[in-house]
C-alpha cells in the first residue's frame, strides 16, 4: 500500500503581484519503505512539493494523503510524529543559540514524551555517529557535515515513518556527502524508513532512490525506475538532457 | 606558577573547553568568548568603565560624597570650583555640587534601570508577536505602535506627566510608555527575517505551538539587537529624565537630580557657570559611556558576528 | 615558457580571539599561460590562495610570502594604489555567485561600460559597442536587451556570463575563477564552462580555476593542485588524475556516487591517516 499519495498537487502563490505556479498538477505515490527521488533544476518545484506536504507551502489544488488519510490542516502533532524533514542548508536549519542538547531534547518536550530525555539524546548522538562530548556544543562549533548529522538526529527523535530530505547533501563537501549518504542509507535500513528525497544531482538520486520523478518548471516530466536511470532508458528529451549533463561529469 | 595563577588557568581552561559538560558551562564559555571579543575594542572598554564607575558611585554614595547633599549653608553659596572642601563648587543654597552629583547618580540609575526593564520587554513582546503572526494581528499592533511613534517623545512624556502628576515614578512611567515603540519595531523586523528561516520551519514541523516558538526560538534572536538598542537609548532616557526635571515635571526639589540641577543653575549661567555645567558634564559623560558600550555590544552580540 | 605568476611559500594567517589560525600554510606554485586548477574541500584554503594573489585579504588576515611575482612585478612590495591598477586590467576574478558580484541597483549595461568609460576614457557609443561585443563573446543572444536589464532580471547562468564578459573586457593576462559554476544548474554549467574555456584559449591568458569538484577541474585544466588544510598535497597533470597517488586525491575521486554505480556504502576519507594530521 502506498504510504504517501499525492494527486494532482498544485501550489500557487503570489509574489510581488505575480502569480507563481510553483507546482502544477503533480501526482506521485511512494510505497511503505520505499525511497523515492525528485530531481530537477532550480525552480522546478521539487522542494516546494516537500514543503507542501509539511504545510510550509500552500496547497492550492489536489490532495496529499499519508497512510490513506488526507493530511489535516494545520498539520498538528500526530503528523509530526509520522513525517519529519531534513533541510538543505545545515547552517540555516539549526538554531544558532541552542546547544545540541536543546535541539535534540526539544521534540521530546513538545510531545511530552515520558522517559529519560538524557538517555534519548545520548542515544541519538550515537545513532548518527557524533561523539557524546558534543552534547553541549553550539552549532557554530560544528562542521557542516556534523550539523547535518544533528539535523538528521533531530528529525528521527520522534521516530517518524517518513523522512523528507530536501537536498540534504548539496551544501556539503564531496567526502562529507559520502558519509551523510551512507548514514542515511544505514538508518533507512535499520528503521525501515520511507524517504522522499529531493536533489539536483542525478548521481545522488541514483545512489539513494528506487524510483525517481524528473521535474521541470513545476511539472512532472517523467518517472523512471532505477534500472531505467542507470541504463539511460529515459523517454523524454529533458530527462535525457539532464542525464547527459550529469553523466558528462564522469571521467 | 603560583597557586592563584594555577587556579586562574584552570578556570579559563574550563571556560574554553570545546566540549562542555553542562548547559551552564556551555553558556559561560560563550560569554567568555564574547568578553574576549569585547576586550579587543578599546572604546567599548572605556564605555564599560564609565558605566561601572557610575554603578560604584551610586552604590558608595554616602562614603564618597564629602558633604550632605541636602544641607544648605547660605554663607557658602555659589563658591567656584576648586574652593577647598568644595571641589566642584557650591550652588545657590550653598550645597556641595560634587556631593549632589554623586547622590544624583542614584536617581539617574534608578530611572535608567526602571526604564530598561520595562520598555524593552513590552516592545520585544509586541514586536515578536506582531512579526510572528503577521496579517491582522500585525496590522493592529503596528498601527498602535505608529500612533505612539507619531508623537515627539518629550511632548508625549510631558503630556503623560501632566496627567499623572510630577514625580520620579511617574516620570519613569511616562518615559517607558514613550520608549517601547522603537523596540517593537526592531523586534518585529528581526522576527520577520527569523520567521522564514529553516530552523523555525523545523521546530514548527515538530509540532511546537506559537508561544514556545516565540519565547524559545524567536526572542533569543531578537534580544541582542534590542539590548544594543537599549544601551544606545540609555543616553536618550537620561536626557529625557533630565529634560523633565529641567521643566519641573520629573523629580522634585530638593532631590539632587542632574536635570533639575541644570535647571536651577540656569539663572546664574553667565556669572556662576559651574552650577549648571557640572551636572551637564555628568550627563554628558554617562551618556557617552552608554553609547560607547552599546556600540561595543553591537559587535559582540550581533548574531551575524558570532560564529568563528 | 616564461612564468606569469610565481608564488613561493605563501602563508595567510588570521588572528582570532582564540589565537592565530593559519589558513594557507606554505603554498608554492608557478603559472604560465596555462590553465591551472586548484581543488580542495571547504577550509582547504583554495579560495584564500586565489584571493591572496589579488591581495584581497582583509584584516585580521595577513599575507606573507617568500615570493609573489606577477609578470616581473613583486606583489608583496607594491603599494595598494599600484595593486588597484593591476586588479581588473591585468588580473581579473570571477566569483561563485553573480548575485553578489553585480551591483543590484545598476543596469548591466552601465556596469559593463563603467570601466571602459572611466579607465579607458572611451565615449558612450564606443563603450557601448565594446560592451555589446563582450556580451556576444559570451554567447548572449540578445545583448541589447541584457544591457538594459537589472541583475535580478537575469537567470543565474546569464548573470555568470555577464560577469565573465565584464572581467574579460580589459583583456587581463590572468583570470582567477573561484567556483564560477557551482551556483548554476548542471545543464547550464557545461555551457558556461565551454564559453570560459574558449575565451581563455583564444586570448592566451593564464587561468586559475578554483573548485571543489575534482572531476570538473580535471576535464577543464592542464594541471591540478590538490589542497588540504592549507597545504598542497599533490600536483598532477589533469590527464593523469586517475593515477593520482595521494590518498586524499584518490578519496576525493572515489567518494562521489556515479549513475549506475554500486549502491554499496560510498568510500569515505580516512581523516585520521598520517597525511591528514600534519
Amino acid at each position: 500500500m502506498a504510504l504517501i499519495e499525492i494527486e494532482n498537487l498544485s501550489v500557487t502563490f503570489r509574489s510581488k503581484g505575480h502569480l507563481v505556479r510553483a507546482v502544477q498538477d503533480v501526482s506521485l505515490s511512494v510505497g511503505d519503505g520505499e525511497s523515492y527521488g525528485l530531481v530537477g533544476e532550480s525552480g522546478s518545484g521539487k522542494s516546494t512539493i516537500l514543503r507542501a506536504i509539511c504545510g510550509l507551502a500552500p496547497v492550492t489544488g489536489g490532495t496529499i494523503r499519508i497512510a490513506g488519510q488526507p493530511v489535516p490542516d494545520p498539520r498538528g502533532r500526530d503528523f509530526s510524529r509520522q513525517v519529519q524533514m531534513v533541510f538543505q542548508d545545515p547552517y540555516a536549519s539549526l538554531h544558532p543559540r541552542h546547544t545540541l542538547d536543546r535541539v535534540l531534547s526539544e521534540p521530546l518536550a513538545i510531545h511530552g514524551v515520558k522517559g529519560d530525555a538524557d538517555r534519548a539524546v545520548m542515544q541519538a548522538l550515537d545513532d548518527v555517529g557524533l561523539p557524546r562530548a558534543f552534547r553541549f556544543r553550539y552549532p557554530h562549533q560544528l562542521s557542516g557535515g556534523q550539523r547535518q548529522r544533528v539535523a538528521i538526529a533531530r528529525a528521527l527523535m520522534l521516530k517518524p515513518r517518513i523522512v523528507l530530505l530536501d537536498e540534504p547533501t548539496s551544501a556539503l563537501d564531496a567526502s562529507v556527502q559520502a558519509e551523510v549518504l551512507n548514514l542515511l542509507s544505514r538508518l533507512r535500513a535499520e528503521r525501515g524508513l520511507t524517504f522522499l528525497m529531493v536533489s539536483h544531482d542525478l548521481a545522488v538520486i541514483d545512489h539513494m532512490c528506487d524510483r525517481v520523478l524528473v521535474m521541470q518548471h513545476g511539472r512532472a516530466v517523467e518517472e523512471l525506475n532505477h534500472a531505467d536511470l542507470a541504463g539511460a532508458g529515459m523517454k523524454t528529451d529533458y530527462a535525457r538532457t539532464l542525464f547527459e549533463a550529469s553523466a558528462d561529469r564522469m571521467l | 606558577m603560583s597557586g592563584a595563577e594555577m587556579k586562574r588557568g584552570g578556570v579559563i581552561a574550563w571556560l574554553r573547553e570545546p566540549n562542555p559538560h553542562s548547559r551552564t558551562q556551555a553558556r559561560l564559555g560563550q560569554a567568555y568568548l564574547s568578553w574576549l571579543r569585547m576586550r579587543r575594542n578599546p572604546l567599548a572598554m572605556v564605555g564599560l568603565t564609565i558605566v561601572l564607575l557610575l554603578l560604584v558611585m551610586a552604590a558608595l554614595a554616602p562614603w564618597l560624597a564629602p558633604h550632605d547633599p541636602y544641607v544648605q549653608d547660605l554663607t557658602r553659596r555659589l563658591l567656584p570650583p576648586g574652593t577647598p572642601g568644595h571641589l566642584l563648587g557650591t550652588d545657590d543654597f550653598g550645597r556641595d555640587i560634587l556631593s549632589r552629583i554623586i547622590y544624583g547618580s542614584r536617581i539617574t540609575l534608578y530611572i535608567v534601570v526602571l526604564v530598561a526593564v520595562s520598555a524593552p520587554v513590552l516592545g520585544l513582546l509586541i514586536g515578536t508577536v506582531s512579526g510572528y503572526f503577521g496579517g491582522f494581528v500585525d496590522q493592529v499592533l503596528m498601527r498602535i505602535t505608529d500612533i505612539f511613534l507619531a508623537f515627539p517623545r518629550l511632548i508625549l512624556a510631558l503630556a503623560l506627566v501632566a496627567v499623572l502628576g510630577p514625580g520620579i515614578e511617574n516620570a519613569v512611567l511616562a518615559i517607558a510608555l514613550t520608549a517601547w515603540p522603537p523596540y517593537a519595531r526592531v523586534a518585529r523586523a528581526e522576527t520577520l527575517t527569523v520567521r522564514s528561516s529553516d530552523y523555525i520551519a523545523a521546530v514548527r514541523l515538530q509540532g511546537a505551538g506559537a508561544p514556545r516558538i516565540i519565547w524559545g526560538h524567536v526572542m533569543p534572536m531578537c534580544l541582542p539587537s534590542v539590548i544594543i538598542r537599549v544601551t544606545l537609548d540609555m543616553a536618550g532616557v537620561i536626557l529625557i529624565a533630565a529634560g523633565l526635571g529641567f521643566l519641573g515635571l520629573g523629580v522634585q526639589p530638593p532631590l539632587p537630580e542632574w536635570g533639575l540641577m541644570i535647571s536651577s543653575g540656569r539663572k546664574f549661567l553667565f556669572e556662576q557657570w559651574w552650577v549648571a555645567t557640572m551636572p551637564g558634564l555628568a550627563i554628558f559623560i554617562v551618556s557617552l559611556g552608554f553609547n560607547l558600550l552599546g556600540d561595543g555590544l553591537r559587535d559582540v552580540l550581533d548574531p551575524r558576528n558570532s560564529g568563528k | 615558457m616564461s612564468d606569469l605568476l610565481t608564488i613561493r611559500d605563501l602563508r595567510v594567517t588570521f588572528d582570532t580571539e582564540t589565537g592565530p589560525v593559519e589558513a594557507v600554510r606554505g603554498v608554492s606554485f608557478r603559472l604560465g599561460r596555462e590553465r591551472l586548477g586548484i581543488v580542495g574541500e571547504s577550509g582547504s584554503g583554495k579560495t584564500i590562495t586565489g584571493r591572496s594573489v589579488l591581495r584581497l585579504i582583509r584584516p585580521p588576515g595577513r599575507i606573507e610570502a617568500a615570493e609573489m611575482t606577477f609578470d616581473g612585478i613583486d606583489l608583496t612590495r607594491i603599494s595598494e594604489r599600484e595593486m588597484r591598477a593591476l586588479r581588473g586590467p591585468r588580473i581579473a576574478m570571477v566569483m561563485q555567485d553573480p548575485k553578489y558580484s553585480l551591483n543590484p541597483v545598476m543596469k548591466v549595461g552601465a556596469q559593463l561600460t563603467e570601466g571602459l568609460r572611466l579607465r579607458d576614457r572611451l565615449g558612450a557609443a564606443e563603450a557601448r559597442r565594446k560592451a555589446i561585443e563582450a556580451l556576444e563573446a559570451v554567447q548572449i543572444r540578445d545583448p541589447e536587451r541584457v544591457m538594459e536589464a537589472y541583475p535580478h532580471e537575469l537567470s543565474g547562468g546569464m548573470g555568470q556570463r555577464v560577469m565573465i564578459a565584464m572581467m574579460l573586457i580589459p583583456n587581463p593576462d590572468l583570470l582567477i575563477a573561484d567556483e564560477p559554476t557551482s551556483a548554476l544548474d548542471v545543464t547550464v554549467q557545461a555551457e558556461v564552462l565551454s564559453i570560459l574555456d574558449g575565451l581563455v584559449r583564444d586570448r592566451g591568458m593564464g587561468l586559475i580555476f578554483i573548485s571543489h569538484d575534482l572531476r570538473l577541474v580535471a576535464r577543464f585544466c592542464d594541471r591540478v593542485l590538490v589542497m588540504y588544510k592549507g597545504r598542497i598535497v599533490e600536483e598532477v597533470a589533469a590527464g593523469e588524475l586517475t593515477r593520482a597517488k595521494h590518498p586524499y586525491t584518490q578519496g576525493l575521486l572515489n567518494c562521489l556516487p556515479r549513475i549506475g554505480g554500486s549502491r554499496a556504502p560510498l568510500p569515505g576519507l580516512d581523516r585520521d591517516a598520517d597525511w591528514a594530521r600534519a
